[in-house]
């Protein structure tokens, strides 16, 4: 790794030492949480975060926020558990439609940021709201099904990882390279370092960003897709939570929400940190309405340290 | 001279806002290997001029021609990629990428569909080395020196392969050493048929690199000629439109014994070391050395900005602990920052709004604005400082640098200061406002205000001060009267400390 990757990089380390903590004493502490079923659970959960994570994580490098996540997840599992019962063309069908909602949605978000001007949190707030009414209509409470034979492939195993672990995994390797090898992903830096200096350098800021809202949005609608597998249906409200765990994960990762700052990877150990917690007080009996409260903290916390030690940087 | 080839013709531009003309029938010709001096007052119309011809404005009157055939650029980048480069005054640098990162920016070598790191820093070292300036590749931008990004720019800008090179104020963050090296490379380039624009307030600059000179006057043409057949004076004299005599206001003839300020034995962390330094009351006392040794750091601490980590601090005899601007207003102290458009001012605020920012309290009453009272103030400042502002309710940012420094001074002269701490006061400001500064700070110390002033710039150190200290890597390594004072002698004092100096006689 040379130049700036290595920084960047470097922002993963202390969620990469945080999880490694936790795993450690959790498995210590707990005979429940060593089971290999538990951990393959924890795994399939944290797939769909670090998924979604990924999205986000390229959107607050550009100086970003993407809120409409959520319901583009939800829309997701909706898709897939409406249309895809019976061949594998429908599978297809149904992924594609997920997809394509998320990119359209991505689109209109990058296209008001970009041509009107709309700050991202207001712009993808709104379409969030815009398709979470979409998926009450199309499904008032949670229903349908997932093609069975789709269903138990992504839940096979290869090795002692799933299938969607595996390629949850794939898509970090692929956003990695991109991020840190191609000039796409130099852009990216750029535009959250500085949008009217990387305008000056010749790049092409609003093409880019368009790219990014799109990107972001498409992935949301493949992490909808995971999701539907583990729910076995489609759910109007199940993406909720994934708009603020997904910024969560990436800045308990590193990832600075003042943009140009930090790398995928730490997004990844964000999401094993954050579905951890949940695991080990969901182990412990802890009511959820005490989770938020731990994961508020926990946000809170991470983006206070992370912006002291940036200071002191400077 | 006359017979190189012309790249670049521009031809009676004129450029109005709304109705405001701000630079009227201007022709400028960049010809292969010939350098240009852009000279002028503030508002007279140089980075205007500037903007035409290299994409950031288009004219509203007049023509450009390149290689004899008319063009219109549509954006910096588009006149970029037609080989004119700019070299702003402000650094547009990313502070969280590396130094050859930055350099190579938008032109990033592949190989296959990925990034060539190795070559990317690889080239960026060549640009650097081309240039004639040694900085790691690899360290990150937000790490470097001031005069480091300036270089880390000015690379940025060659790494395009330009034809012609526009360059603001190239060494406003550069010390003598480094501007020297900047000096050579121009020549060197230069006979590469390569066309530059230099725009400076530094004789020096113009002298030492340029061959003609154009002076612009509130945005019409005044004066165009070879530039050996011109001096410093006639040039000032011309852009001033009066003779220029006697620049730096009288000293003080008489010296209080009532001391002001105090430091002894000050340090701020490892960067200022064992200061100690007095401060007479109604008294200029200046702060030279070279770029970097600790001047800012003191400065900031003054003003309780960051901590002094040992030593004393007294105003009037007294010890005072100042951890915090608010605790510096309450002891009358004003601070002019080095960086005025990040620290000194609200950009996108308006002139009035900027004025009153440090005296709301006094133009209220029961919290509410008496809008009357502002008017006055706000009308007072203006034209006590003389800024050149048509409408109040302007936005600062569209000012000239010499206004915005001008209201920079306002607002804090409008809380009645006892101290006043200047960092740089002139740095980037035209020299008819630069002269009206110099006067504003004699005025204000013969009401007795204590004055600091930290300064990188060599005559006004002389000129200015009743009493000058030098420093060097972070300690005084000089204590000289203003009034005896030379260049010589204050850079003895900026190139060695007193540790070596005993550390050397120790070792003979």
């Amino acid at each position: 790794m040379t130049g700036s990757v290595k920084k960047q990089v470097k922002q993963a380390v202390p969620s990469m030492v945080v999880l490694i903590a936790m795993i450690l004493i959790a498995s210590l502490v707990s005979p429940t949480f060593r089971n290999a079923y538990n951990i393959r659970n924890i795994a399939a959960q944290a797939a769909v975060l670090a998924v979604v994570a990924v999205a986000q994580c390229k959107v607050l490098l550009i100086g970003g926020i993407d809120m409409s996540v959520s319901s583009i997840i939800s829309f997701g599992t909706i898709m897939v558990a409406m249309f895809s019962q019976d061949t594998a063309g429908q599978v297809i069908f149904s992924i594609l439609l997920a997809v394509g909602a998320g990119a359209l949605t991505g689109l209109v978000n990058g296209i008001g940021v970009v041509k009107f001007g709309i700050p991202a949190m207001i712009i993808t707030i709104s379409t969030q709201a815009f398709l979470k009414g979409i998926c009450l209509i199309l499904m008032p409470s949670g229903g349908g099904s997932v093609n069975t034979g789709f269903s138990s492939f992504m839940r096979s195993r290869i090795g002692v990882l799933n299938v969607s672990i595996i390629l949850a995994i794939l898509i970090y390797v692929i956003v990695f390279a991109v991020l840190h090898y191609t000039r796409f992903g130099r852009n990216i830096y750029a535009i959250g370092n500085g949008e009217v200096y990387a305008e000056q350098s010749g790049i092409k800021t609003k093409k880019n960003i368009v790219l990014i809202y799109v990107l972001s949005g498409a992935i949301a609608g493949i992490a909808g897709v995971f999701l539907s597998v583990r729910i076995s249906t489609g759910n109007p409200l199940v993406g909720d939570s994934y708009a603020m765990d997904s910024v969560a994960a990436a800045v308990v990762g590193g990832i600075s929400m003042n943009g140009g700052v930090g790398s995928v990877i730490g997004a990844f150990f964000g999401a094993f940190i954050l579905t951890l917690i949940n695991n080990i007080m969901n182990n412990m009996g802890i009511s959820p309405y005490y989770q938020y409260i731990a994961k508020g903290i926990i946000l809170v916390a991470s983006l206070m340290i992370f912006q002291i030690k940036r200071k002191e940087m400077k | 001279m006359k017979d190189t080839k012309t790249i670049l013709l521009g031809k009676n531009l004129s450029k109005e806002f709304n109705g405001n003309v701000v630079l009227e029938d201007v022709s400028i010709e960049c010809r292969e290997g010939s350098a240009i001096a852009i000279v002028g007052e503030n508002g007279a119309g140089k980075s205007t001029l500037m903007n035409l011809i290299s994409g950031g404005l288009s004219p509203s009157k007049g023509s450009i021609e390149m290689d004899g055939k008319e063009i219109r650029f549509k954006s910096p980048v588009e006149a970029g990629e037609k080989g004119i480069a700019f070299v702003h005054q402000e650094l547009s640098l990313m502070e969280e990428m590396t130094v050859g990162e930055n350099i190579m920016l938008g032109r990033e070598p592949k190989k296959g569909p990925f990034l060539d790191q190795k070559k990317l820093h690889r080239q960026a070292e060549k640009v650097l080395a081309d240039i004639g300036y040694e900085i790691d590749v690899n360290r990150m931008v937000c790490e470097l020196s001031p005069a480091q990004c300036q270089i880390t720019e000015i690379a940025k800008a060659w790494s395009s392969h330009p034809r012609i090179v526009i360059f603001d104020e190239p060494t406003s963050r550069l010390n003598k050493a480094e501007s020297r090296i900047l000096f050579d490379f121009i020549r060197r380039i230069l006979e590469e048929k390569v066309s530059v624009i230099m725009i400076s307030h530094r004789m020096d600059d113009i002298y030492q690199t340029c061959n003609e000179v154009l002076i612009l006057k509130d945005g019409r043409f005044v004066f165009h000629s070879p530039l050996d057949q011109t001096n410093e004076e006639m040039l000032i004299s011309k852009m001033v439109g009066r003779d220029f005599k006697n620049v730096y206001p009288e000293r003080r003839k008489t010296k209080d014994d009532k001391i002001k300020i105090s430091l002894r034995n000050a340090s701020v962390g490892s960067t200022v070391t064992d200061v100690s330094i007095d401060v007479p009351e109604g008294t200029v006392v200046g702060i030279g050395g070279l770029e970097g040794q600790g001047q800012r750091e003191l400065s900031r601490a003054l003003f309780g900005l960051t901590p002094f980590t040992a030593g004393d601090y007294m105003i009037d005899g007294k010890k005072v602990a100042i951890h915090s601007p608010a605790d510096a207003l309450k002891h009358k102290i004003a601070f002019v920052p080095e960086d005025r458009k990040s620290e000194g001012l609200c950009l996108d605020l308006s002139v009035r709004e900027n004025i009153l920012s440090m005296v709301l309290k006094d133009n209220s009453k029961a919290g509410f604005v008496e809008k009357k009272k502002e008017e006055k103030a706000v009308e007072e400042g203006i034209r006590e400082l003389n800024i050149k502002v048509s409408n109040p309710k302007m936005k600062v940012s569209n000012l000239s640098g010499g206004n915005q420094q001008k209201i920079v001074f306002s607002k804090w002269i409008k809380t009645k200061p006892e101290i006043l701490y200047l960092n740089e006061p002139t740095r980037g400001v035209d020299v008819q406002s630069k002269l009206e500064i110099y006067s504003l700070i004699r005025e204000l110390t013969k009401t007795g205000v204590s004055v600091v002033i930290f300064t990188s710039d060599m005559l006004e150190l002389i000129g200015l001060s009743d009493e000058i200290y030098v420093m060097y890597e972070g300690q005084i390594s000089g204590h000289i009267a203003g009034a005896e004072a030379t260049e010589e002698k204050i850079m003895q004092f900026s190139a060695k400390s007193p540790r070596s100096e005993a550390e050397r006689r120790k070792e003979a």
